[in-house]
């Protein structure tokens, strides 16, 4: 126990250090920030790095400092049981497990509100995922689960199978120009990068997440992605109204693709309380109207979180 | 006894969060349980985000303990005048990028090194808001809007002035500020300043001083971060958005609504803005300014580590003095013709 309490500060700082060495190399970290800002996560490692080679060398002897000193100074290094919160991330990550950010309104019928995941729990308590397919398991489900569950010895197989669905998930259809929800957002609210006139005069593929809603009528539905600015907790659905050739037939939060074209109409007051199509309207208070000659099921994107 | 039952509470606390995960199915409703892994998600995601800026505001906060003499600082600011080391405090949050995570260890390695309390409170309620990360994130969230970036700088340097002048008023001194628990650990750790750095500092120990304090200083900011973060990211998971967002006719409950939204999100001072900007449509500027400047002053996960060290009055004097502030400013801005401001991209 007194080694414990006496290597438990460099314990701690190596949980931590191996954590984030895996979501970096996994390309996990992008579950939970957006990659542009995981530069901070590294620098956070090189410090973390850093206080484990001095406590290292602290604890081994070598250092001149005084620790064995009574100047009273040294009484925060005191092991605290409250300190064993530390590990609660570590702990959590590996017992629960992340989920994937989602979001349906409140008036969907069995469905929860806000951002919510695609996860349920069965009769025994255990946590399940739903999948429009078997075949996006792999994609879907997070690399940390993934290797921090025991019997992973098939990681070729499914290295290839990841390969396969990358080619999938990158399928745009000739003659047309893939548009982000946020590519859209970016054209609406008028940047100088993205003139209107392209949007409206473009033909679009857009990739994106099933929502229904009520106040849409039977052939349309809203394709939306999650927008991550920062991190996951600032996580933010953005949609578009799609018109289908014909009524859908789309589960929530499958994942589908749309071929067509985007008007700017109007905003119909009534969509003010669905959130991912509230955020894309501007002040002169028009919405983006996609109207789709094709749609289907697609595979998830490798990001499915889309990143300013 | 008392130490014991503390001892026994938290070992209770901790028993009871094992058993809430592994043992989940048993206890709670499928509704929560359905909402578990998003929890985890942002729980994670808040710890990740975070982790650079304390480790950052620590290091700071370990420099400042090695290299700033409470003299230095006596010396420094003995003529100062109360408003010129307002504004010079405020100048400092400019030129150190510290967020609202980081923030908290260096205002209290500041007050230990005994700059003015006024000071150290003007440092704390305004650097996550006028550092230039925040300013540019704040910039790029409204298209580059040269008025609602500069009403949220100029919004935070305004409250930072009136309570850090209020602060000098009625809580002079770290007594006033701190728990006397806090100050006597403070004191035995800070020392008396001159034989610490007599004791500690052997040649060519200074980078390993720096170090020590950095790791102590990271235990004990690092578990007030996690309690934060998981009680910010239940009550994300758990407080459905909507509704807050029924009350937008009024403009001064519209205001509150955003204050405490904001209070309960814990953004980091990076991201704040670009959520915001997704308020604008059910939201008047005002309201949206109220979001961003009042939650980079006080946060859930913040509020943690303030209880930790800073008087409850002092907590409640300083930040409910923000709020006021925030509260008033914003509700003015409400009634105001200006939401033709707010235009830019996502």
């Amino acid at each position: 126990m007194k080694n414990f309490e006496k290597h438990f500060t460099t314990i701690v700082l190596s949980s931590y250090a191996i954590f984030l060495f895996y979501l970096l190399s996994t390309g996990a970290i992008a579950k939970f920030i957006n990659p542009r800002l995981s530069f901070l996560s590294v620098i956070a490692l090189l410090i973390i790095g850093v206080m484990i080679f001095r406590n290292l060398a602290k604890n081994s002897g070598q250092s001149k400092h005084p620790t064995t000193c009574q100047c009273g100074h040294h009484e925060a290094e005191k092991f605290q049981p409250s300190n064993l919160l530390l590990f609660l991330p570590i702990f959590l990550s590996v017992m629960v497990g992340p989920g994937t950010l989602s979001y349906q309104p409140d008036n969907n019928p069995g469905q929860n509100g806000g951002i919510a995941t695609t996860t349920s729990i069965n009769p025994n308590g255990v946590i399940v995922t739903r999948y429009a397919n078997p075949n996006q398991f792999a994609n879907n489900n997070n690399a940390l689960n993934q290797n921090l569950s025991p019997g992973n010895n098939n990681q070729n197989q499914s290295q290839e199978t990841e390969k396969a669905q990358d080619v999938a998930a990158q399928f745009i259809p000739a003659g047309y120009e893939e548009y982000t929800q946020l590519n859209i957002g970016d054209t609406i609210f008028d940047t100088p990068k993205a003139p209107k006139q392209k949007l409206t005069h473009a033909k679009i593929f857009l990739r994106g997440k099933v929502i229904h809603s009520p106040l849409l009528k039977a052939d349309e539905i809203i394709v939306y992605r999650v927008v991550i600015t920062c991190c996951a907790a600032d996580g933010m659905p953005l949609g578009i109204v799609v018109k289908l050739p014909e009524k859908s037939d789309f589960q929530p939060d499958e994942w589908v693709g749309v071929e067509g074209t985007v008007q700017l109409l109007p905003f119909d007051e009534k969509l003010k309380s669905i959130d991912p199509i509230a955020a894309m309207v501007p002040p002169e208070k028009i919405y983006p109207y996609f109207t789709a000659a094709k749609a289907y099921q697609v595979q998830p994107p490798r990001e499915e979180y889309l990143f300013p | 006894m008392k130490k014991q039952l503390s001892l026994i509470a938290k070992l209770f606390l901790l028993s009871f969060l094992l058993s809430f995960v592994i043992f989940h199915g048993l206890f709670l409703p499928t509704a929560f349980l359905n909402k578990l892994p998003q929890m985890v998600t942002i729980f994670l995601s808040i710890v990740i985000q975070a982790l650079p800026f304390v480790l950052i505001g620590v290091f700071g906060s370990a420099l400042m303990q090695n290299f700033v003499t409470v003299e230095m600082v006596e010396n420094k600011l003995a003529k100062t005048a109360k408003l010129n080391g307002i504004l010079l405090a405020i100048g400092a949050g400019f030129f150190f990028p510290v967020c609202d995570c980081g923030v908290i260890p260096v205002a209290r390695r500041m007050l230990l090194k005994k700059v003015p309390p006024y000071m150290a409170i003007a440092f704390l309620v305004t650097a996550p808001l006028v550092n230039p990360i925040t300013v540019w994130a704040t910039a790029t969230a409204f298209g580059y809007n040269l008025p609602v970036t500069l009403i949220r700088v100029g919004m935070a340097i305004v409250i930072g002035i009136i309570v850090a002048l209020m602060v000098s008023e009625l809580f002079p001194t770290l007594e006033h500020l701190f728990t006397s628990k806090a100050i006597q650990e403070w004191e035995t750790a800070a020392g008396d300043n001159e034989n610490i750095i007599e004791h500690h500092h052997h040649k060519g120990s200074v980078l390993a001083d720096i170090i020590d304090h950095a790791n102590e200083e990271f235990l004990e900011v690092g578990k007030f971060l996690i309690i934060g973060s998981l009680i910010a990211s239940i009550i994300q998971t758990v407080i459905p958005k909507q509704s807050l967002l029924v009350i937008t006719q009024n403009p001064a409950l519209s205001v509150m609504v955003m204050m405490a939204l904001a209070l309960c999100l814990s953004l980091c001072a990076e991201a704040d803005a670009f959520v915001a900007r997704s308020f604008t449509y059910h939201f008047p500027l005002g309201s949206v300014m109220a979001f961003m400047v009042f939650g980079q002053m006080l946060d859930i996960k913040n509020a943690a580590l303030l209880l930790k060290s800073f008087k409850l009055k002092a907590i409640l004097f300083i930040f409910g003095l923000c709020a006021i502030l925030v509260l008033i400013f914003c509700t003015f801005m409400n009634r105001m013709p200006i939401n033709n401001l707010m235009h830019g991209r996502l």
